[in-house]
């Protein structure tokens, strides 16, 4: 299996309302960056990766509208319609098992374009559940009840990561700045769906991210500045209604198969980034991944994670952005001390049906 | 197992965008609305110039810098004539049939953009015809391609 590294990184501001530009135009604003970084031409790449929502977009098929700005005409485009780091463990098998060589993993979404709550009920099945007009909100109310009860959350320590993140936020130049809040807000904010409150849901935003993958020889003939990807994998979890809100099987299962492809034990990264919608999910991920959330804003999502302001699709890829920068020693004020391992984590489906892992390391 | 008695349920869907026009169409419909001039851009690297105007030329890859007015006329590419009545999205209601309906290479261009046609008997188009843009008076352009009413044809068959 050949080894794979990011060796570009770029992400646009992201915002509660990007109106200045359109899909493609945010998009390219992290394509621009990341192939700079990466010090090559758009017309280098010999595949892409690409990942985004129909129904966020407005339209169906709607990588077509991002097929010039990745530069895939003539070339392997494929598209995942799910958070972009399933689009990173596809690239990154792509360059893996030696077929390609060099990879624009992209993600991009808005969240200001279209009705959320009728867009979220879309992802219901028609027949039986849709009709009752759940949305995300709906159901993380009924996951957080059940979390908190069983202490896989806690109320209080939930809304302390919510301010973390947002203080994190401030020392993150690719994120819009949020209002500072303290625990206390964070549990007085109006009600969301109980037990949860509105600011327990990640703040709505646009936003897009993009690295840059390569092989080994391909590295080595650019003379670029790799971190290497160790480990990946994903994990699809049973339905939401037929899965226990305590049940962490499917984050484990990627935890452990990313772990043992990178030849880890369990709490050796140094930096930790995880990504969830809500607060509570925050505190039930990072557990079963070894974060510490006293570390919160330090070695534990030093970049604020999602509820620093990443839309859905994106936010698991601006994970990973965050560890290849810490890796690489230019996070800016959120450098984590001696960062030479880190995991990246980021979820999708309804009530976090399904998960994916990535290690990444200084060396192959 | 079959169903006795199959059922359908029935669902509408009603979902609201506000999409952001962005950079390149926003210029692009705003001198469409308020001087009735198409533009495209060129790209640096290929020279070729693309309507609707777009930040990347799709083919190499290249940006493209310049802005450069095109048509407001052009060349038919390619046509049909509908006959099949729809509901219009631009106006709610169901468009007249028949209509003539084209790709057109407006001049100064490299790639096609497609609308409607006053001429709508087939045996009336060819491809390869002249045809120049009709645009709708001033104070009815709101910034869309509905701010084009048809293309007519400059020529006989």
């Amino acid at each position: 299996m050949a080894q794979v590294a990011v060796i570009g990184v770029g992400q646009s501001v992201h915002a509660p309302e990007r109106n200045d530009v359109a899909h493609a135009e945010l998009l390219q604003e992290a394509i621009d960056e990341a192939l700079d970084d990466a010090g090559i031409e758009l017309a280098d790449i010999d595949n892409a990766v690409t990942a985004s929502l129909d129904f966020y977009d407005g339209r169906t098929i709607a990588n077509m509208a991002v097929a010039e700005v990745v530069g895939s005409y003539l070339k392997a485009e494929s598209r995942v319609c799910s958070d972009a780091i399933h689009a990173l463990t596809y690239g990154w098998s792509r360059i893996a098992d030696g077929q390609f060589r060099l990879g624009l993993i992209t993600a991009h979404c808005k969240e200001s374009e279209g009705n959320l709550h009728d867009i979220e009920n879309a992802a219901f099945d028609p027949f039986i559940e849709r009709r009752l007009d759940a949305d995300d909100d709906v159901v993380a109310g009924l996951y957080a009840r059940t979390a908190f009860a069983h202490g896989a959350a806690d109320r209080e320590n939930a809304a302390a990561l919510v301010a973390a993140a947002r203080a994190s936020a401030s020392r993150n130049p690719k994120v819009a700045p949020l209002e500072m809040v303290d625990t206390a807000a964070v549990l007085e904010s109006p009600v969301l769906a109980t037990p949860l409150r509105t600011l327990d849901r990640a703040p709505r935003s646009d936003g897009s991210c993009v690295l840059v993958i390569a092989s080994a020889d391909t590295v080595a003939a650019l003379d670029a500045d790799p971190v290497w990807i160790t480990g990946a994998a994903i994990s699809t979890g049973r339905y939401w209604s037929d899965r226990h809100p305590l049940d962490m099987a499917t984050l484990e299962s990627a935890r452990d198969e990313a772990l043992a492809m990178a030849g880890w034990s369990s709490n050796v990264a140094d930096v930790i980034e995880v990504s969830a919608k809500y607060s509570f999910q925050l505190q039930q991920f990072a557990a079963v991944l070894g974060a510490d959330e006293s570390d919160a804003g330090g070695a534990f999502n030093p970049s604020g994670g999602r509820h620093a302001g990443n839309p859905t699709v994106v936010a698991g890829l601006s994970r990973v952005a965050e560890c290849v920068e810490q890796i690489r020693g230019r996070a800016g004020d959120r450098q984590v001390s001696r960062a030479e391992k880190a995991i990246a984590h980021g979820v999708t489906g309804l009530g976090a049906q399904a998960h994916a892992v990535v290690t990444m390391e200084t060396a192959a | 197992m079959t169903a006795e008695n199959p059922l359908r349920l029935e669902y509408v869907a009603n979902f609201e965008y506000a999409y952001a026009a962005g950079r390149y169409a926003s210029r692009f419909m705003t001198a469409l609305r308020d001087e009735a001039k198409l533009h495209g851009t060129r790209c640096d690297e290929c020279d070729v110039v693309l309507v609707p105007p777009r930040p990347v030329c799709g083919l190499c890859g290249g940006a493209t810098s310049d802005w450069l007015e095109v048509g407001p006329t052009g060349t038919i590419t390619g046509y049909t004539v509908v006959e099949i009545p729809f509901i219009d999205p631009m106006t709610g209601r169901e468009r007249p049939v028949p209509y003539g309906f084209a790709f057109i290479r407006l001049d100064g261009a490299d790639t096609n953009i497609y609308h409607f046609l006053e001429e709508n008997r087939h045996d009336h188009l060819e491809i390869g015809m002249s045809v120049e843009a009709v645009f709708k008076p001033p104070d009815e352009r709101t910034g869309t391609m509905a701010d084009i009413v048809n293309f007519r044809t400059l020529q006989e068959k």
